[in-house]
């Protein structure tokens, strides 16, 4: 992964940023470039579509940018981007359900005010290999359920199981206290576990 | 839930964390697993949720990436520019209205016309307040803090 002109691979985020707000786009570049990959996964990991992921990863940047004179450090430049791009995920999935609404598309699973326990399972589901291997299919259930969780809840399972945050960076992320990071962090894998039931192997 | 013998069973939220991986293996609670197979069980189960809810591996999107983000920002900028120009424009608009509209249908009187001529300044100063700098912050739509 080329950087751009002096900047070098050692630069930190911190020093990246703080050189952008004062003007350098070589330096925000650089910042583009090393979270790219990760920021396009994490959106991946909220909506189904790649390309969508592609596009929201791409505002999520030109969000970041506009807002860097606001940037107070008091996370780290990562986490603070990660937030920006959860929360412009979360835009897009409410504006996708209010499309949805508006040409009287029924609610599916997942989606707010749809419960997973209260849902009948479909029972092709549990027995059809061939479907349990449907990725794309896994894929849609997990985004819907990240859309119907509250927004910690939802930050909490992405950050962990997508971004691989600690305890403590979680709830520094999540700007609340560590007990509650993991309170959080347990709903939402609850109900993914309920939701996402009917694709598990069944127990010998 | 609690198996005969093998100590109280472990709560959703221990096993949430197990599965999770943030708590030890090696604590107490991961300790009860070994002899309750519901425990146990229910581990598995979150494993498979936590391995399921993976996203995608994606590639490098490459330079082209960046090239796009930068468009979009200097598109924002540009659409900000002249949406500022234009509020400012009609500001000094409104200002110019009000200040040489005859008050009453009487014609202004000389003193005022001085006076509207001392305004003229401001509606000259406002159309030409390099304010784009300034007011981007403002047109953004809503603080990020970090």
């Amino acid at each position: 992964m080329r950087l751009p002109p002096g900047i070098e691979d050692s630069t930190d985020d911190a020093a990246l940023i703080d050189m952008a707000r004062r003007g350098s786009r070589s330096a925000f570049d650089a910042f583009v470039t090393r979270h790219r990959a990760r920021i396009v996964r994490l959106a991946c990991g909220m909506v189904a579509d790649e390309e969508d992921a592609v596009e929201l990863a791409q505002e999520a940047f030109m969000k970041a940018y506009n807002s860097l004179g606001r940037f107070r450090g008091d996370c780290s430049p990562r986490t603070w981007l990660d937030r920006i791009t959860v929360n412009l995920c979360v835009d897009w999935q409410r504006r996708q359900r209010i499309r949805r609404a508006l040409f009287l598309v029924p609610r599916r699973e997942g989606e707010e005010g749809w419960s997973p326990e209260e849902s009948a399972v479909e029972d092709s589901w549990r027995s059809d290999p061939l479907r349990v291997a449907d990725s794309a299919r896994i894929r849609s259930v997990v985004c819907r359920v990240l859309a119907s969780l509250s927004d910690k809840q939802r930050m909490a399972f992405v950050l962990r199981h997508q971004e691989g945050l600690d305890t403590a960076a979680l709830a520094s992320a999540l700007q609340c206290a560590e007990g509650t990071a993991k309170v959080h962090l347990h709903r939402a894998t609850e109900r993914m576990r309920k939701a996402l039931a009917p694709f598990m192997a069944p127990e010998d | 839930m609690e198996s005969p013998g093998v100590g109280t069973c472990l709560t959703g939220e221990e096993l949430t964390l197990l599965a999770d991986g943030l708590d030890d293996p090696d604590c107490p609670a991961a300790a009860h697993l070994a002899s309750c197979a519901t425990c146990s069980a229910q581990l598995r189960k979150l494993r498979q949720t936590v391995a399921l809810a993976q996203p995608p591996e994606v590639r490098d999107p490459g330079e082209g990436f960046n090239r796009a983000v930068w468009r979009k920002i200097d598109r924002r900028r540009a659409q900000q520019r002249v949406g500022i120009s234009m509020a400012a424009t009609l500001s000094a608009a409104a200002i110019a209205l009000v200040v040489l509209l005859p008050r009453d249908g009487a014609a202004p009187d000389e003193t005022e016309l001085v006076e509207n001529l001392d305004l003229y300044q401001y509606v000259d100063l406002i159309e030409n307040l390099d304010a784009v700098e300034a007011l981007d912050a403002l047109l953004e739509e809503g603080p990020i803090e970090g």
